[in-house]
């Protein structure tokens, strides 16, 4: 009886402790289950790895960051596709960065009802329905994303010896791209002038501006072509004139209409590289408007002496430009040292007076050659009489702001000296800013700020080169030398405590 | 905290003493050593595989080569922490010193982090080699690392757990093994899903996504959150089922 008596508290205290218990652990799990739930919501990601591989690019951050509207994606991939994890990965460093991007995956193999009812309702061709990867909506509007524009190896890569492959992470500049498509207003025109040997927009000419259209055409910039010739205004729908590469100068009448576009806010890009005849620069007939603008279009070829700026050994007219003016399109490129590859340019220089604004330069040991007989004879070029000493200004930006009205529409204008640097391989280049400052300067010209910012870049793949004899060192090391000195070091622990 | 740090050296030191500890490491290393070689084999053979894998971000959670073989390691490690000393009867010494439930369970806690650290430490070398045959990045090797020490923070909690729980090391041993293996489940639903919401969920819980993130070189704190709770909430009950035996035993 005593016995019993005493037990009672024991089991009382027992049995609330159990209850506390429970009621506690329930309450942590509950706290667990809300903090997981906002971490979910709410989380944040660094990208650790050496070349910020899984860092957003500053124009895709720009884009998210001025993202006002809920933007829909719908990822069309099966799950087992090879891109998926990598395709997802990079939805959900968007999504880190914003919350008005939703990701929907639908699996065409598995959820093929949903897959047929988005194809219907974005009016999908079935044919073209297995090439669509995603899908990115933002009210009545939505873009298509194809397979392409994934990431994709580069082929010309895998031939070089550097171990490095190169990767294009398009991805994100087609998801950026399609983000801008649908949530801007109307596509910005870029009207491309033709008529005097320009550049052309077909991909398989040797002087193609392609590479640089497919790039603004995923910014939502439209790239087309006007003959400037007969003409008396540039068209109202022209954004910005761009003049690429002419090899015969414009008339008068035509430098005149120009002019006009540009004192009426139009804007204007010339990339004028310097066409040579046998005694001399020919002149690109631009040169009074360039005046008026405050510039100069010098009749010269920039030559590099400086052997750490040549592209290649021995050819100074290619060479490396690193030297960037304080300008919005080139201040992050100056900070960061990113180097632009040039190819036969001129020097464009602003008036002493001149609002312009220098973008880039040449090195100092560069120089101006004047004379095309030095540059086609036999002997190597050297500075002499009225050739320019350097450094040289490459590229020249003017605005041409009221001073006393800062918020009415004004002309811009951007001068270059060389357009050899628009080709695709400078473009593809991860290591050059070539890509960098044609976007730039096309979004300041188009007042698209996003543009102005970082693209996306190239990435490059580490790989793992290893012979057979490579391989069988590895194996020896890993599967026997490793495990056998822990073995051995068990066996010595047991010795040293037996004796 | 000094108690915390006594229990913990105490463990350390006969876990380190006991052959066990060389066995679990040599299995280890064998079986690590399999699944590395046959990595940098396929990777020597497809250098271009993949867009920014290599030999090592696969190894650290690629493959279920990274998963399976902590199904049985874990158990191992965790198995004798509390149930040992349970069935050996050096448990009511230990609970009649001056020291709480919290200090034990988190002594033995904190000796089986050191014990996942040790078993992990020789993996460097795996970094080294592949380091001799092309680039290594080291930020998404410490990354990986992160990663591994975040499935060690919650795996050795629900080994602790489970050896609090259970009567004797092998009891333990399966407990731990069927919950790890539940969470390894999670990884297998969240592929087979259909709905995004219940795949997004699955994805979130499972070892799987976890390790997808670190291994290539990104922090995430979703992962890091959910190892940290599951792992708190493991010691809290590993702590309660403590008190509760002693109040039993009382």
């Amino acid at each position: 009886m005593s016995d019993a008596v005493a037990k009672k508290p024991v089991d009382k205290n027992g049995a609330s402790g159990l209850i506390n218990s429970v009621a506690i652990g329930a309450l942590l799990i509950v706290v667990a289950v809300m903090a997981n739930y906002l971490a979910f919501r709410n989380y944040a990601r660094w990208d650790w790895t050496a070349s910020g591989v899984f860092t957003l690019s500053s124009r895709s951050n720009e884009v998210l960051r001025r993202l006002s509207q809920n933007v829909d994606v719908y990822l069309l991939l099966p799950r087992n596709d090879s891109n998926f994890q990598e395709i997802k990965d990079l939805f959900d460093r968007y999504r880190a960065k914003s919350s008005h991007i939703s990701l929907h995956p639908v699996d065409p193999q598995r959820q093929q009802a949903q897959y047929i009812a988005l194809a219907r309702r974005f009016e999908i061709a079935e044919t073209e329905l297995p090439s669509v990867v995603a899908i990115v909506v933002a009210g009545e509007r939505h873009w298509n994303i194809n397979a392409e524009d994934m990431l994709t190896l580069d082929a010309e890569s895998l031939d070089r010896d550097d171990q490095n492959f190169t990767a294009q992470v398009k991805s994100e500049e087609a998801l950026t791209g399609a983000i801008l498509q649908v949530t801007s207003g109307r596509a910005t025109k870029v009207c491309a002038t033709r008529g005097h040997g320009e550049w052309s927009l077909d991909g398989d000419a040797e002087r193609s501006l392609h590479e640089l259209s497919d790039r603004l055409e995923r910014a939502n910039v439209q790239v087309t072509e006007i003959a400037t010739l007969g003409l008396t205004t540039i068209p109202a729908d022209c954004d910005s004139v761009f003049i690429v590469g002419p090899d015969h100068a414009f008339s008068e009448a035509e430098a005149n209409v120009l002019l006009a576009f540009v004192r009426r806010a139009g804007n204007l890009f010339a990339a004028l590289e310097p066409n040579l005849s046998h005694d001399r620069v020919e002149p690109t007939g631009l040169e009074h408007l360039a005046s008026e603008l405050g510039l100069d279009i010098d009749a010269n070829v920039i030559m590099e002496t400086d052997r750490q700026f040549m592209l290649t050994e021995g050819q100074p007219v290619a060479f490396y430009v690193a030297d960037y003016g304080e300008h919005t399109t080139t201040n992050v490129l100056r900070r960061a040292q990113s180097p632009s590859a040039i190819i036969l340019s001129r020097s464009i220089r602003k008036h002493g007076d001149s609002r312009a604004v220098e973008l880039m330069r040449s090195s100092p040991g560069s120089y101006g050659e004047t004379s095309t007989l030095e540059l086609s004879g036999d002997v190597p070029p050297v500075r002499n009489g009225d050739d320019l000493a350097g450094p040289l200004s490459l590229a020249v930006a003017v605005d041409l702001t009221d001073a006393a009205h800062p918020n009415q529409p004004h002309g811009k204008a951007i001068f270059v000296g060389s357009t050899q640097w628009l080709r695709g391989q400078f473009m593809n280049e991860p290591q050059l800013a070539n890509t960098d400052l044609a976007s730039a300067w096309t979004g300041w010209l188009t007042q698209r700020p996003a543009l102005i910012a970082i693209a996306p870049r190239r990435v490059h793949v580490r790989a793992v080169m290893m012979t057979p004899e490579d391989l069988d060192g590895l194996l020896f090391r890993v599967l026997v030398l490793m495990p056998a000195a822990a073995l051995l070091l068990g066996f010595a622990v047991y010795w040293s405590r037996r004796s | 905290m000094k108690t915390v740090l006594a229990i913990a050296k105490r463990e350390i030191l006969s876990f380190f003493v006991s052959p066990i500890a060389y066995v679990v490491l040599t299995a280890w290393l064998l079986w690590s050593g399999i699944s590395f070689y046959a990595l940098a084999q396929f990777y020597a053979s497809n250098p271009s595989h993949g867009s920014t894998d290599t030999p090592i971000s696969i190894f650290f959670g690629g493959t279920t080569l990274f998963f399976i073989p902590l199904l049985f390691f874990v158990p191992a490690l965790t198995m004798r922490l509390i149930a040992e000393e349970k069935r050996s009867g050096t448990i009511e010494p230990l609970m009649t010193a001056p020291v709480t439930e919290v200090a034990v369970v988190f002594g033995k806690y904190l000796a089986s982090l050191v014990f996942w650290i040790a078993l992990w430490f020789p993996t460097l070398m795996y970094v080294w080699l592949t380091s001799r045959y092309g680039s290594v990045d080291m930020g998404a090797v410490a990354a990986s690392y992160v990663g591994i020490f975040g499935i060690g923070i919650y795996y050795m909690a629900i080994g602790v757990l489970m050896s609090a729980v259970a009567k004797n090391q092998i009891v333990a041993a399966m407990l731990t093994f069927m919950m790890l293996g539940l969470l390894f489940v999670f990884g297998i639903f969240s592929q087979i899903m259909v709905d995004s919401d219940y795949e997004e969920l699955f994805t979130y819980m499972s070892v799987w996504g976890h390790m997808a993130t670190f291994s290539r070189g990104v922090i995430d704190t979703r992962p890091i959150i959910f190892d940290v709770s599951i792992a708190a909430i493991a010691l809290f009950f590993a702590v309660r089922v403590m008190s509760q035996r002693n109040k039993g035993a009382a």
